[in-house]
């Protein structure tokens, strides 16, 4: 289809019949899909996507309404991250791909976990890692990749201290990790599967091991390992698939949203100097303002499981949505000047984004998720002088319709004089 | 650590602290029934729990993603 203005597009589909989404994040995935998000947000909010093959949701009001009936109405069995034919086996329907009773019965395992006040008493832990980055980054140069020098490190470390990894383990957990998210790229998923099965297996070795050991240690793996479910323990391929999610979510995602943020920032230097204003009293918003702007979601992926609407738009079991969280965070339904990025929104006026998305299955790791970035953000724009985008560095996107990821981003600061007192 | 509000006719309203998370699902299913401050939820202050919306209570409870919220209606409630 010729590019066409929006004028021309909304002429046409008078002619032609319902608006049909623009968005083709298979394709032609923009660095920016902002413009096109808002074509299809105003014209066909709820509408079928031939590219997608499955209802596209594109408004807030849309996206949230699914989130609301997910219980009711939807099923994740058939996976939140790829487009599945068949559900996934059952010990694989873990957090957003489980269905309650099941999900109910694995989150309450963690609630407590990762709650708000036990995740505060590990500020001090995620500050000294930070620190420890960044001394290593400046004691190597003036140039380093965001994403492998610090987004990662920042994540892995942290899921790994909460779950308690053996320190032999951790690096290779951590790439595994990282070819989910590259899986996604052609809704099949199917490039990686055998390493993934592979990881799989190992974690549940793991399981075996650590129940063979006893139950000698607090950390969530071994409490994991000993969680009774009236009276069962779960089966180690269930364990397995918690611990799997957990590195995934926790390793993939809050780097995303870290690197994203940091794009943004260095593209908006009026926010930038704002910013290194006033490090302290503008983090928590600067870090709301980055998972809404740019978050690492793009979009999930759900199966209707009983008759329902959204938006009046009729469903019925089998048909497959899209909910663009990435679109609803830009609806201008919800937020002033959606497309811009702004560091000093007021989040206490303003209704939640959606990158955590709502409900039942509201993101477990939020609370991580925002310590982690409020200390990473603060301390690498503290330590960093001068630090800004390598000059005419190349960026690339992570391919596909789920996440949101920029794979690199190369940058460079002013050398620091290491006189003494440091 | 909970925040807990009794009624006159023994009605029953606790967010435990412990696990709430500050996601405001609460003060959606309960309109006006919650105050939101420093990233947990605490009931309104003046909230009447023995007149109080008891359907949208329970509702709070059951949508609460932390399963935070202990609702118990009192009296005849
Ligand atoms: S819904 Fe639950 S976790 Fe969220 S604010 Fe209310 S009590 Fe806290």
């Amino acid at each position: 289809m010729p590019e066409m203005t929006p004028e021309a597009t909304r002429g046409a589909a008078d002619q032609a019949g319902p608006a049909v989404p623009v968005f083709k994040p298979y394709t032609a995935k923009a660095d920016f899909p902002w413009e096109e998000l808002a074509r299809d947000r105003s014209r066909c909010p709820v509408a079928h996507s031939e590219h997608l093959d499955a209802v596209q949701i594109s408004s807030y009001a849309g996206v949230k309404e699914v989130m609301n009936k997910v219980a009711e109405a939807f099923t994740g069995t058939y996976s939140t991250l790829w487009p599945l034919t068949e559900p996934l086996p059952v010990d694989q329907q873990v957090f957003p791909s489980a269905d309650p009773p099941r999900h109910t019965r694995q989150r309450k395992l963690f609630v407590k976990a990762l709650s708000a006040s036990r995740i505060a008493h590990m500020r001090p832990f995620s500050e000294r890692l930070a620190e420890r980055l960044l001394d290593g980054i400046l004691a190597r140069g003036t140039g380093f990749d965001l994403v492998t020098a610090y987004s990662r490190r920042i994540s892995e470390g942290h899921i790994a201290e909460l779950l308690g990894l053996p320190e032999e383990l951790r690096e290779r957990f951590m790439y595994l990790s990282t070819l989910t998210e590259l899986s996604t790229a052609d809704g099949k998923g199917m490039g990686y599967r055998a390493e993934l099965d592979e990881w799989q297996a190992q974690l549940a070795g793991m399981v075996r091991e650590r129940r063979a050991a006893g139950e000698d240690s607090d950390d969530l793996i071994t409490r994991l390992c000993f969680a009774e479910d009236e009276g069962d323990r779960l089966s180690e391929l269930e364990v397995a698939s918690l611990i799997r999610a957990m590195i995934r979510a926790g390793n993939t995602t809050s780097a995303a949203a870290l690197t994203n943020t940091v794009a943004a920032l260095e593209r908006h230097p009026e926010q930038k100097a704002k910013y290194l204003a006033d490090i302290e009293g503008l983090t928590p918003s600067l870090v709301e303002e980055g998972l809404r702007y740019d978050g690492p979601a793009l979009g999930l992926w759900r199966r209707c499981a009983r008759e329902t609407t959204v938006q009046g738009y009729p469903l019925t079991p089998g048909d497959r949505v899209f909910t663009v969280t990435a679109a609803a965070n830009h609806d201008p339904e919800v937020y002033d000047r959606p497309d811009e990025f702004l560091i000093d929104r007021d989040w206490k006026e303003l209704p939640p984004h959606l990158t955590f998305g709502w409900g039942i299955h509201h993101c477990i790791g939020v609370n991580l998720a925002r310590l982690e970035l409020e200390t990473s953000l603060a301390a690498l724009y503290r330590r960093l002088p001068g630090l800004r985008l390598e000059p005419g560095a190349e960026i690339p996107q992570v391919p596909g319709p789920v996440f949101r990821n920029w794979l690199s981003l190369p940058m460079v600061f002013d050398p620091v004089s290491t006189g003494a007192g440091r | 650590m909970s925040a807990v509000l009794r009624g006159a006719d023994g009605t029953r309203l606790s967010v435990d602290h412990g696990l709430c998370s500050g996601t405001g699902h609460c003060q959606e299913a309960a309109p006006g029934a919650f105050r939101l401050a420093d990233r947990r939820a605490w009931p309104a202050e003046g909230l009447d729990l023995a007149a109080a919306d008891h359907a949208g209570l329970r509702r709070a409870a059951d949508a609460c993603p932390w399963y935070a919220i202990t609702f118990t209606p009192g009296g005849n409630g």
